[in-house]
């Protein structure tokens, strides 16, 4: 029996497969196909960017040309709230007012003749409070307390009608000036007798405490 | 003979070349990835973010546009409402003293009723209360104190010319002092206050330069 020798003369790399799609040729076409995929997909965002720096740059310009009437408008509401306060500060002032006249020209009225007065006052409103720590802020209190006191002398055998001037004070004015009336404590006393008068007088002062400006 | 080989790769073998292709292949492609599409989507993601806040921002300022006229309006009564406040109850200072405005201001009163204003004094301003204070107020309340003689009905008639020609002008202080001389004949200090518009040394300056 003869001996075959089989020789194989194919190179490893001219072999052939069976298959009818050839991994040699389908490796580098996918790689291919890929490339171009990545390639349009870069393309597609591109395009895309390209429109939307488009559409931002028109929202660029569209702000640039109504940046104008923008400001505008800021300026317009800076003054109007700067002319609300200004307002608002004359009009606090104006809400602080306590009127006198009335009352003043009533008091006479209200006098018995035996009584003179001696000195009539309204003390300065009290002052403004301020924070402790900021001395030089704006006040933080919004009233202001004012006295009208009435200082005069009266026959002592007559001192009755001292005492019906301060009820006259106290419920005879309905104004919108003296809250209460009041003699404080030791405020009505005699008077050193003097050689030259003519009898005994009592002195007194009666202290009405007025109804609080309030700036509002 | 020649070389044909990269480092160990036989680029005559075919299967080295198509393998050495794709290893190319992937890697251009991964730089396509890394430096184009990613650089790309990051410069996207920023534009449509700035695009979107542009935007709004555009529509916050065409909203308030809007309302402009409204504004202009509203302006222009405030103004009116200021300009008829401030010539009717401000003292404003003349030749730099308030005391001399508040003077001219009063002797028309002082004149009905028959008072004598014989001295006028500025004392210090006082810091205007509000509801709301403010850091920087406009206004001061300005105390103008008057020396006069006069009667007692003398000076009930000029405080009550004062409330109803200057409804700003506030009693601020009173001393009738009866005088054992002049029975009849009182010596009076009264204070009014207005509000003053407050006047800083810089604005001074201006004003008078010439």
């Amino acid at each position: 029996m003869s001996k075959h020798i089989h020789l194989n003369l194919i190179k490893d790399g001219e072999l052939r497969t069976s298959s009818s799609v050839r991994i040699h040729t389908i490796v580098p076409v996918f790689v291919g196909l890929i490339t171009l995929g990545i390639f349009v997909w870069w393309l597609y965002l591109y395009l895309n960017y390209i429109s939307l720096k488009q559409i931002h740059d028109q929202h660029t310009e569209i702000a640039t040309q109504v940046k104008p009437g923008y400001k505008h408008v800021l300026e317009l509401t800076a003054e109007e709230k700067e002319l609300t306060a200004l307002n608002a500060q004359i009009i606090a002032f104006d809400g602080s007012r306590l009127k006198y006249a009335a009352v003043l020209k009533h008091i006479p009225e209200l006098v018995d003749p035996s009584i003179q007065f001696t000195m009539i006052e309204v003390t300065p409103p009290s002052p403004p409070l301020f924070k402790k720590e900021a001395p030089t802020s704006a006040p933080t209190n919004t009233f202001a307390t004012t006295e009208l006191i009435i200082t005069g002398r009266a026959a002592s055998a007559k001192v009755d009608a001292v005492d019906r001037l301060l009820k006259a004070l106290n419920t005879g004015l309905s104004t919108n000036l003296i809250k209460s009336a009041a003699i404080p404590k030791g405020s009505l006393r005699q008077e050193t007798k003097s050689r030259d008068s003519a009898g005994e007088f009592v002195l007194f002062e009666i202290r009405c405490l007025c109804w609080p400006r309030r700036f509002q | 003979m020649k070389d044909n080989s990269i480092s160990g790769l036989n680029l005559q073998s075919p299967a080295h070349r198509i393998a050495l292709l794709v290893g190319v292949g992937l890697a251009l492609n991964a730089a396509l990835i890394g430096f184009m599409i990613l650089p790309l989507k990051k410069r996207m993601v920023e534009c449509l973010r700035a695009s979107d806040e542009v935007g709004f921002i555009n529509n916050r300022m065409s909203a308030v546009i809007r309302s402009t006229n409204q504004k202009k309006q509203n302006v222009a009564e405030l103004q009116a409402q200021y300009d008829t406040l401030r010539e009717r109850d401000v003292l404003t200072p003349l030749l730099n003293s308030y005391a001399m405005r508040a003077k001219r201001l009063v002797q028309p009163c002082a004149q009905q009723s028959g008072l004598d204003i014989e001295n006028v004094v500025e004392l210090s301003s006082i810091p205007l209360q509000q509801p709301q204070p403010l850091e920087n107020s406009a206004f001061c309340r300005q105390p103008i104190e008057f020396t006069a003689s006069g009667s007692y009905a003398q000076l009930t008639a000029f405080i009550a010319a004062m409330e109803e020609e200057y409804p700003m002008s506030i009693l601020f202080s009173l001393k009738i002092n009866a005088q054992q001389s002049t029975p009849e004949t009182h010596k009076i200090q009264i204070c009014y206050e207005w509000p003053a518009k407050i006047v800083h040394l810089s604005e001074q300056l201006t004003a008078t330069k010439p």
